[in-house]
C-alpha cells in the first residue's frame, strides 16, 4: 500500500515536538499521508492534535526528527526559499481552531480574498474565487461584515471559506464541528465528502466519533503519552469499546449511552 | 490629557506632528527589526489590550473618574519602541471613534501620551531596576515609579502646549483664541491633577498588573530583550531632550506669522509660572459673586449671554446626558439596603461595564449607519477624508465666531442631508464634548482681563474678551468633534481604511489600525465575560480591595490572552501565505458627484477663509 515517498503528501519520521519549558507535545511520531486519503485525528484534550496540524502546515517545526511535505523537507530553512513557500502554502491550507484567530481582517471579504492576494494570484481572479468561496458556503450575505457581527457558526463557515479561497490540495482543518449546531454540522460533513470527492486530502482533527465515521477512511490516534497509539481504518478501532475507553476517547458514562444509541446505525451501514 | 481639537493652534499642532515624525519613523524601523514579520499581529493585539485598559475608569475622590493610559506598562511588556506604535494606534482609534482627543490635536496627544510617555517611563524603569531579578520588589518599585514619573512628564508637555496659547495666539484686543489660560495657570491644573489624581491612578494600574505578572513568574517580564547599545539609547534620549526643548522655540517661531506678539511676551512664557503657580490655582475659580450687578452692558449684551446660555445648556446637556447613561445602563446596583461602601465599588465596575457595552453599542450603530443611503455616505472615502480634514483645518484656523457658527450650521445640514438621527448625532457629539471644555470656558469668562462688560459694583465681573473667549472654545471644539463624528458616522471603518491606504499611510500602520480595532471588540467581549461569570457567581458586593484584585487578575487575563492570540493570529496568517507585508484589495473610483462634493468643500473653505477676519 505505501508506495516511495515522492508521492505521499506528508511522510513523518521519529517526530518530536517539545514546547518550551521541556513540555512535550508530540513523541516519536511515524506517519504518512496519501493523495485522497480523509485522515481522522483523534486524541484526548491535550494530546498534541493542534500541534502536528500545525506542524503539517510548516508553522511549526519539529524538535527532532524528520518531516516531509510533497517528498521535500518541510523544514524552517526550506520555507525561507520564496518559491517553495509560495508553492506549499498555495496547496496547504490549514482552518484554525479558534475562529477568532482564524478571521483576523476588517471584513469577510478581506477574509476571503487574505490568502489568494498574499500569495501573489491575479487581482481579478482573487475577486472571482472571493465570490466563489461566498457562493460555496451560502455566506454571501455576509460579504461586508466585520468578523464581530457573526454568530459562532458563521464565523466557523467564513473561516473555512478564507482557507478554501487558496484551492488547496490538502485541508488540515482543527476540529471543524466543534461549537456548530446538528443542523450546520451535518451541513459541514456534506460539504467535505463532496469537496473531497474531487481526489483531496484531508486530514482534520475532532472528539466526535460521529464524524469520524461519517467522513475518514483512516484514523490516527494520539495517546495521553503523545505517541500515536492507533492508524488505521476507522471501522476497526471504533467498534472496540475498550480501545476507545483506554484511549480517553469516550467515558464510561457516556460510553454505554453511546452504543446504545450507534449500535443501530453500525449494523446499519455495515450491511451495505 | 486627551487634547481635543480647539485647544491647541494649528501651528502647535502642526509643529507637534512634526516632532512625532521622527519617533514614528525609528519606531517603526526598529520594531520592525526585533519583531519582524510578528510585528502587525503583536502590535495590534497589545494596543488592543491598551486601549482595554484605558476604557476602565477609576472612581476618584470627588466624585470625579480616571483612567490609566498603560504607556509605560506596554513599554516593560513589549518594549519601549513598540509601546510608542501601539499606543499611537490606540490615540488614532480613540481620536477618530470615541472622539478621546482632537483629530488635529492627534500629533501632540501622541507626542505626550504614546512617546513622551513610554520611552520616559521606561527609561525610569531601566535605571530604577538595574540588574535586580524579575520578581524582586526593587523591579515592582521601579515600574510603578517609572509610570508615575512618566505620566507627569507628560502632564508637564501638555501644560506647556496649553499654556502658551494665549501668549502666542490672541486676537487684537488680546482674546486668546484656542485654550485661554497662560502657563502660570495650565502648569498648576495639570500638574496638580496629575500629581495627586492620575498619577496614582496610572501607578497602581501598573504595580496591580506587574505585581500579577511577577506572581504568575511570567515570561513578560523575564524574557526581556538584553540591552544592546546602551550608547545609542542616550544619543536618542538627547533627541528628545532636544526637540522637546525646540518645541516651544519652533512655537515661537511659528508665532511671528501670526505677527502678534512682542518680544516682551516671552517673559510670559516661562518665567512666572513655576514660583507663583500654585498661589494663582488656588484663586482660580473666583468668589461665588452674591449680587449680579448687570450694570453697564455693552451694546453686544444679546450676543454675549446668548453665548453664555449657549455654554451652560452645552455643560448642562452634558450632564445630564452623563446622569442618564449611568442610570440607564446600570440598573442593577443592588438593593439600597445593602452596605454603601458594597453598592459603590459593585457599581463602580458595572458602571465601567456598562460603558463599554454603550460605546460598543454606539458604534456598531453608527456602521449601519454608514451603509444606508445618504449624502455623505455616496461619497468616495478618499475625498470625504481630505474635505473632512479640510473643514476641521478650516475651524481651526477660524478666527471669526460667525465663520464658526456658520460652520456648525453646515455640519447640522449635512447630517440631515445624510439621514444622520440628528438626537443620536447631537448625543454622540455632546458626549464627546468632555465637561472640562464648559469648566474651562465658563472660568474663562471671568478672568480674561480686557474691556467690562458685566459689573458688579466697580468691579468687572465679564469681560468682552471673556465671553468670546469662551465663545470661541466652545464653539472650536464642537465644530471639529462634529466633524470627526460626522465622518465615521457616514463612512464604513473598512472604506476609511482603504482610504488610508491609497493615501500611501504605511501599510503596517493601516494594517495594525484595522487589526487593534477588530481585537478590541474580541478583549472587550472576554472582560464583559470576565465580570458577567464574576457576578453570577456572587450574591454581595465586594470590598474595594477585592475589586482592585479582580481588576488586576482580568488586566492580565487579557493581557496574557492578547500575547497568546498575537502568537496564533501570526501562525494563522503565515498559513495563508502572509509574508510580512499585507496585500490588499482595494476598489475605490470616483464619480461625478464626488467632483461636485470636492469643489464645493474648497470653495466653502476659500471663502470662510478669506472672509477671516476679527
Amino acid at each position: 500500500m505505501r508506495t516511495s515517498a515522492t508521492e505521499c503528501i506528508f511522510e513523518a519520521r521519529n517526530l518530536n515536538y517539545t514546547y518550551p519549558g521541556n513540555i512535550k507535545a508530540l513523541s516519536e511520531l511515524n506517519l504518512t499521508v496519501m493523495p485522497g486519503e480523509l485522515v481522522a485525528l483523534l486524541g484526548a484534550n491535550g494530546s498534541g492534535k493542534s500541534t502536528l496540524l500545525k506542524l503539517l502546515d510548516g508553522l511549526v517545526f519539529p524538535s527532532s526528527g524528520e518531516l516531509l511535505a510533497f517528498g521535500k523537507p518541510l523544514s524552517e530553512k526550506a520555507l525561507k526559499d520564496g518559491s517553495f513557500v509560495l508553492e506549499f502554502r498555495r496547496k496547504v491550507g490549514l482552518v484554525f481552531q479558534d475562529p477568532d484567530v482564524q478571521l483576523f481582517s476588517p471584513t469577510v471579504w478581506d477574509e476571503v480574498t487574505f490568502g489568494p492576494l498574499q500569495l501573489g494570484i491575479p487581482r481579478d481572479e482573487v475577486v472571482s474565487r472571493g465570490l466563489e468561496v461566498l457562493e460555496l458556503l451560502n455566506i454571501g450575505h455576509l460579504r461586508d461584515r466585520p468578523p464581530y457581527r457573526l454568530s459562532s457558526g458563521e464565523k466557523k463557515k467564513v473561516s473555512l471559506a478564507s482557507v478554501l479561497s487558496l484551492h488547496p490540495q490538502v485541508l488540515l482543518l482543527d476540529e471543524p464541528t466543534a461549537g456548530l449546531d446538528p443542523w450546520s454540522q451535518g451541513n459541514l460533513i456534506d460539504f467535505l465528502m463532496r469537496w473531497s470527492d474531487e481526489g483531496k486530502t484531508l486530514v482534520f482533527s475532532t472528539q466526535d466519533l460521529d464524524v469520524v465515521e461519517e467522513v475518514a477512511n483512516r484514523l490516527l490516534v494520539l495517546g495521553t503519552d503523545h505517541g500515536l497509539v492507533a492508524d488505521g481504518k476507522p471501522e476497526q478501532f471504533l467498534s472496540d469499546p475498550d480501545f476507545l475507553l483506554r484511549t480517553n476517547l469516550v467515558h464510561e458514562h457516556s460510553h454505554r449511552h453511546q452504543e446504545l444509541v450507534h449500535r443501530h446505525r453500525h449494523f446499519h451501514e455495515h450491511q451495505h | 490629557m486627551h487634547i481635543p481639537d480647539g485647544y491647541l493652534s494649528p501651528a502647535t499642532a502642526g509643529t507637534m506632528y512634526a516632532a512625532s515624525a521622527p519617533f514614528w519613523y525609528i519606531a517603526s524601523q526598529r520594531v520592525r527589526r526585533t519583531l519582524t514579520n510578528r510585528t502587525v499581529p503583536v502590535l495590534s493585539l497589545f494596543a488592543a489590550f491598551s486601549f482595554v485598559l484605558q476604557m476602565f475608569n477609576i472612581p476618584l475622590p470627588g466624585g470625579t473618574t480616571g483612567h490609566a493610559v498603560g504607556g509605560t506598562l506596554l513599554a516593560i511588556v513589549l518594549g519601549p519602541w513598540a509601546a510608542v506604535l501601539g499606543v499611537s494606534v490606540v490615540l488614532g482609534i480613540q481620536a477618530l471613534f470615541f472622539g478621546d482627543g482632537g483629530i488635529l490635536a492627534l500629533g501632540a496627544n501622541c507626542f505626550n501620551m504614546a512617546i513622551v510617555l513610554p520611552l520616559a517611563g521606561y527609561f525610569t524603569y531601566k535605571v530604577l531596576a538595574g540588574d535586580s531579578e524579575a520578581t524582586s520588589p526593587r523591579r515592582l518599585l521601579a515600574a510603578v515609579a517609572g509610570s508615575y514619573i512618566a505620566i507627569n512628564v507628560t502632564a508637564f508637555l501638555a501644560g506647556i502646549e496649553l499654556g502658551i496659547q494665549p501668549t502666542l495666539f490672541h486676537a487684537a484686543d488680546g482674546t486668546p483664541l484656542y485654550a485661554p489660560y497662560s502657563l502660570d495657570k495650565a502648569m498648576p491644573a495639570m500638574m496638580g491633577g496629575h500629581l495627586l489624581v492620575a498619577g496614582p491612578i496610572e501607578a497602581l494600574v501598573t504595580g496591580l498588573v506587574f505585581a500579577y505578572l511577577q506572581r504568575s513568574s511570567s515570561s513578560f517580564i523575564a524574557a526581556e530583550v538584553p540591552e544592546k547599545g546602551g550608547g545609542k539609547l542616550w544619543l536618542l534620549w538627547g533627541a528628545l531632550a532636544l526637540v522637546a526643548f525646540a518645541t516651544p522655540l519652533g512655537l515661537l517661531a511659528s508665532g511671528t506669522a501670526w505677527g502678534e506678539w512682542g518680544s516682551g511676551e516671552l517673559k510670559d512664557l516661562g518665567l512666572s509660572f513655576i514660583p507663583s503657580g500654585l498661589k494663582t490655582f488656588e484663586g482660580w475659580w473666583p468668589a461665588p459673586m452674591p449680587d449680579y450687578g448687570w450694570s453697564r452692558m455693552g451694546a453686544t449684551v444679546g450676543y454675549i449671554l446668548s453665548a453664555f446660555v449657549g455654554i451652560a445648556l452645552v455643560a448642562f446637556l452634558a450632564w445630564v446626558l452623563g446622569q442618564k447613561l449611568i442610570r440607564k445602563t446600570s440598573p442593577s446596583d443592588g438593593p439600597p439596603s445593602e452596605g454603601p461602601p458594597k453598592v459603590k465599588s459593585e457599581s463602580f465596575l458595572s458602571k465601567n461595564i456598562s460603558h463599554i457595552t454603550q460605546a460598543l453599542e454606539s458604534v456598531l450603530f453608527s456602521e449601519d449607519l454608514g451603509r444606508a443611503p445618504g449624502l455623505l455616505q455616496g461619497l468616495d472615502p478618499r475625498v470625504k477624508v481630505v474635505t473632512f480634514l479640510l473643514f476641521i483645518v478650516t475651524v481651526s484656523l477660524a478666527r471669526s465666531l460667525p465663520i464658526l457658527a456658520f460652520m456648525l450650521f453646515m455640519i447640522l445640514a449635512l447630517s440631515f442631508l445624510s439621514k444622520v438621527p440628528l438626537g443620536f448625532f447631537l448625543k454622540r457629539v455632546l458626549l464627546f464634548i468632555p465637561v472640562f471644555t464648559a469648566v474651562i470656558a465658563i472660568p474663562a469668562l471671568f478672568i480674561t482681563p480686557g474691556d467690562p462688560l458685566a459689573t458688579v459694583g466697580s468691579k468687572v465681573i465679564i469681560t468682552e474678551q471673556g465671553a468670546r473667549t469662551a465663545e470661541f472654545l466652545v464653539l472650536r471644539v464642537v465644530d471639529s468633534l462634529s466633524f470627526g463624528v460626522l465622518l465615521i458616522l457616514t463612512t464604513p471603518w473598512t472604506r476609511l481604511l482603504v482610504a488610508l491606504r491609497w493615501f500611501r499611510f504605511p501599510s503596517l500602520i493601516v494594517a495594525t489600525v484595522g487589526m487593534t480595532y477588530r481585537y478590541i471588540f474580541l478583549l472587550l467581549h472576554t472582560v464583559n465575560t470576565m465580570f458577567l461569570a464574576r457576578r453570577s457567581r456572587t450574591v454581595g458586593g465586594f470590598s474595594g480591595a477585592e475589586n482592585r484584585r479582580w481588576l488586576a487578575r482580568a488586566l492580565t487575563t487579557t493581557l496574557a490572552k492578547s500575547h497568546h492570540l498575537s502568537e496564533e493570529v501570526y501562525l494563522a496568517m503565515l498559513s495563508r501565505g502572509y509574508r510580512g507585508e499585507a496585500v490588499a484589495l482595494d476598489n475605490l473610483s470616483f464619480r461625478r458627484r464626488d467632483f461636485f462634493w470636492g469643489a464645493f468643500a474648497l470653495a466653502t473653505a476659500f471663502i470662510l477663509l478669506w472672509r477671516n477676519n476679527l
